[in-house]
């Protein structure tokens, strides 16, 4: 469906790279084609060593850890890709692998691009008993998502489940952009979805 | 201040906002200037924004105050304020049917607020109005008049023990700290979970409690550990703290003293080892949040291995109380071991769902019935699981134990994180344990193995239990791994992992034997062993069941009983939910 996948491949920036547009400057690196044909190699792979350098900066100032600079990685790109954690490891001389082992640990760092909104849905005791699990159903039906899959394809949204957070007291419970929403049913969640999406349209166009 | 006033203060906690209170508070302003209210009535109104209160189930609650008289009104939608402005505020006449009834009073009167009694009432985003009510004079009495070993003298006194989880005496630990023969030293505040209301109602009570603490350890550094993700308290901290410090409160020679402190953001991920002391600790220093051998303990050897202190934001808001109000008066809340109060988040089955804060010792059964209202929809109570997911499941016969934190450890469980969970007759109670412990076996480090195959194969045993292919064998199985995990794990997180399990299988033993010896879940929540049914004399075939249906396993005609295609059922309980004759059942 959509995006031309390759079976097998690791999702990386490499992937999106042909299946978004317009390109983001992420999407510069060697084997962009449409980079290459453009001549505009150069261009792009400084436009992003800018913003890399700049974050390289801040971290070096702050005398930051590594926690830090994989959030403010996150922040910009909205997610970590690998050629990202390879740019930082050369500079920082840190091992990759050192990278990698916090990013994997914690689950809110991505490896994936991720949604321009995120619905993380709380999946903590309160909102279990209360069916957060039908939320969670709800949510990946109004979106049309897969089982396992997180992500739109046209990377407008992410489904998220979170640990609990805090609001048991109006279970269950999600966020959508950082707007929280209390006492919800799967009813209310699909109508969020839809609403939102077509707001989200008619502020766009 | 003057006689003739008018106040309307809105709750702006996060389920105040998610229930519309920006909105609320918009209009309020709105209505007011749009009318001249103040012209006509000749008094200014001051609004105000204030932290939860705790009855969140109500939300939007505002109050409007008028020459001190308070009416409090619930469940306040946006269409609702123009006649609250109109009838009331100019009018002078209350509306009685939009007023907060008698469970708001219950829900408050059995309640004990000395840390979130400001929540409420203050506006969180305001120096001044903490200022007003005596805050920051417990700082200023600790910093400028006594001596660090008199402030932790007075702690200890109080008898105060850690808010979250351990319940070590909080004096004792600092007494250890400041032992220790190093300049530097740091002291941690832990914002967790339950402690989202305090910061988002009472930032700055936190902040004196650290800045207090950072006096008597002698610690420079002060760091505010937070999740992230809980936006409004970052934003309601940050606020305070940039506050504090224009104030002189933080920085510099604080009152005078030559004494410097200054507090960080340290930004957490969410995750649940993060909560371990030590594991937090390696989480600010930018590593896998994974445990350290003990001993040496962070009071002795803690963050870049300095001595640390790391206590609860809860702790810390009790710290400004009792260096004003002195020890003895803390001391006198609580029982003989339990000094204070505790605060919860009740939640579940409950008709009043909120946050509130109890004298130690209160028996369970008042704060389920009393301040919780009971039971929702009138259900039969069935156990109360007190203490996050590490916490032990507490039975219906057992209600009238008090909490705090030697009997909660005598009924195998914890006063953890404060979180209590209350399941009703429709609540399977294997299927609760095994929720717990996939929760846990997910945020299980991995670090000892113990805990990182334990969990795991607790994990499928009760999978296993659940899907209806248990075996007798498998319940010993599971008592063996819980020995073997408590004994062994390196952190608390393995140690109570089995908590759910052990204290359920003491409790509901026969719901068990039901799902392994007779393939049947009694509650009706298990899908591999639950049939559902159309009791064909009580069906009248209105056709709701069929329209809810999401596999269309129902069908019939409409005025005739329906019917459910076993095979196409994927057990939702979805035309269970919806049935108003009560014609389906469960088996």
């Amino acid at each position: 469906m959509g995006a031309p996948s390759l079976p097998g491949r690791p999702h990386n920036a490499y992937s999106i790279a042909q299946s978004s547009k317009p390109p983001s400057l992420l999407s510069g690196g060697f084997f962009c084609p449409v980079a290459r044909r453009a001549g505009r190699l150069r261009d792009r792979t400084t436009a992003m060593d800018k913003v890399l350098n700049k974050i390289l900066e801040e971290h070096r100032r702050e005398k930051g850890n590594l926690i830090l600079l994989l959030q403010r990685i996150q922040e910009t790109y909205g997610f970590i890709s690998r050629e990202n954690v390879q740019w930082f490891s050369d500079r920082l001389d840190v091992p990759a692998s050192r990278f990698f082992g916090v990013i994997t640990f914690y689950p809110k760092f991505r490896m994936k691009p991720s949604g321009k909104n995120t619905l993380t849905v709380c999946c903590g005791a309160a909102c279990h008993i209360k069916g957060a699990q039908q939320l969670l159903y709800a949510s990946h039906e109004a979106l049309g998502l897969a089982k396992g899959e997180d992500t739109t394809e046209d990377l407008k949204f992410t489904v998220e489940k979170a640990t609990c957070i805090g609001a048991c007291n109006i279970a269950p419970v999600v966020i959508l952009n950082k707007q929280v929403h209390g006492a919800m049913d799967p009813e209310k969640v699909t109508k969020l979805l839809t609403g939102f999406a077509k707001e989200d349209e008619f502020i766009g166009y | 201040m003057s006689t003739s006033s008018v106040e309307i203060k809105v709750c702006l906690g996060t389920s105040g906002n998610a229930a519309g209170g920006e909105e609320v508070l918009r209009l309020f302003r709105h209505y007011v200037f749009d009318r001249a209210v103040e012209a006509r009535i000749g008094t200014r109104c001051e609004f105000r924004k204030v932290g939860c209160r705790g009855f969140c189930s109500k939300d939007v609650l505002v109050d409007v105050i008028i020459n001190g008289s308070k009416t409090t009104y619930q469940s306040v939608k946006p269409i609702m304020v123009e006649r609250i402005v109109d009838d009331h505020i100019v009018g002078g006449g209350p509306i009685p049917e939009w007023m907060a009834g008698d469970e708001y009073t219950s829900f408050h009167s059995k309640q004990y607020k000395i840390i979130l009694g400001p929540c409420g009432e203050i506006d969180p985003e305001n120096i001044d109005d903490y200022i007003r009510m005596n805050g920051y004079r417990a700082a200023r009495k600790a910093v400028t008049k006594m001596t660090p070993d008199g402030v932790i003298d007075v702690v200890t006194q109080s008898g105060l023990r850690g808010r979250g989880g351990s319940g070590f005496s909080t004096g004792e630990k600092w007494r250890i700290c400041r032992g220790q023969k190093n300049d530097t030293r740091y002291i941690i505040g832990n914002v967790g979970e339950v402690n989202r209301a305090l910061a988002e109602g009472n930032p700055h009570a936190i902040i004196e409690g650290l800045l207090i603490g950072g006096y008597a350890i002698g610690a420079q550094k002060g760091y505010l550990y937070i999740r992230e993700r809980y936006h409004l308290s970052v934003e309601r901290l940050r606020t305070a703290l940039d506050q504090a410090r224009d104030k002189g409160f933080i920085g510099k020679d604080i009152f005078g003293s030559g004494f410097d402190f200054n507090i960080e953001f340290s930004f957490g991920t969410e995750s649940f080892i993060c909560g371990e002391e030590t594991a937090l600790m390696e989480s600010i220093e930018g590593k896998r949040a994974m445990p350290r051998y003990r001993p040496p303990f962070p009071a002795e050897k803690g963050l870049w291995g300095m001595p640390t202190v790391i206590n609860n934001a809860e702790t810390f808001s009790n710290i400004p109380l009792i260096i004003g109000m002195g020890a003895d008066w803390f001391s006198s809340i609580g029982t003989a071991e339990s000094k204070g109060t505790k605060v919860f988040t009740l939640s579940g089955k409950v008709k009043n769902n909120g946050l509130v804060e109890i004298p130690m010792g209160m028996p369970l059964r008042e704060i389920v019935y009393s301040i919780g209202g009971g039971i929702a929809g009138n259900r039969k109570l069935k156990a109360v699981q007190v203490g996050g997911p590490s916490g032990g499941i507490i039975p219906e016969s057992m209600i009238d134990m008090g909490l705090d934190y030697e009997s909660l450890r005598k009924v195998g469980s914890i006063v953890g994180s404060g979180g209590m969970v209350v399941f009703d007759d429709e609540d399977c109670i294997v299927s609760v344990t095994k929720f717990f412990v996939e929760f846990l076996q997910r945020e299980s480090c991995g670090e000892c193995t113990p805990c990182r195959i334990g969990t795991k194969r607790m994990l499928e045993l009760l999978i296993k239990i659940t899907d209806g292919t248990g075996e007798i064998e498998d319940l010993d199985t599971l008592n063996r791994l819980s020995g073997i995990m408590t004994a062994s794990s390196l952190c608390g997180l393995g140690r109570t992992a089995s908590n759910p399990f052990i204290t359920s299988f003491n409790h509901f033993r026969d719901e068990y034997l039901a799902h392994i010896r007779d393939k049947k879940c009694p509650a009706g929540v298990c899908p591999a062993l639950v049939v559902f049914m159309v009791v064909p004399e009580k069906c009248k075939g209105c056709g709701l069941c069929r329209k809810a249906c999401p596999a269309g396993a129902v069908t019939g005609e409409i005025k005739k009983a329906h019917d459910i295609n076993q095979e196409l059922c994927i057990k939702c309980g979805a035309c269970y939910k919806v049935c108003k004759l009560k014609a389906i059942k469960k088996q």
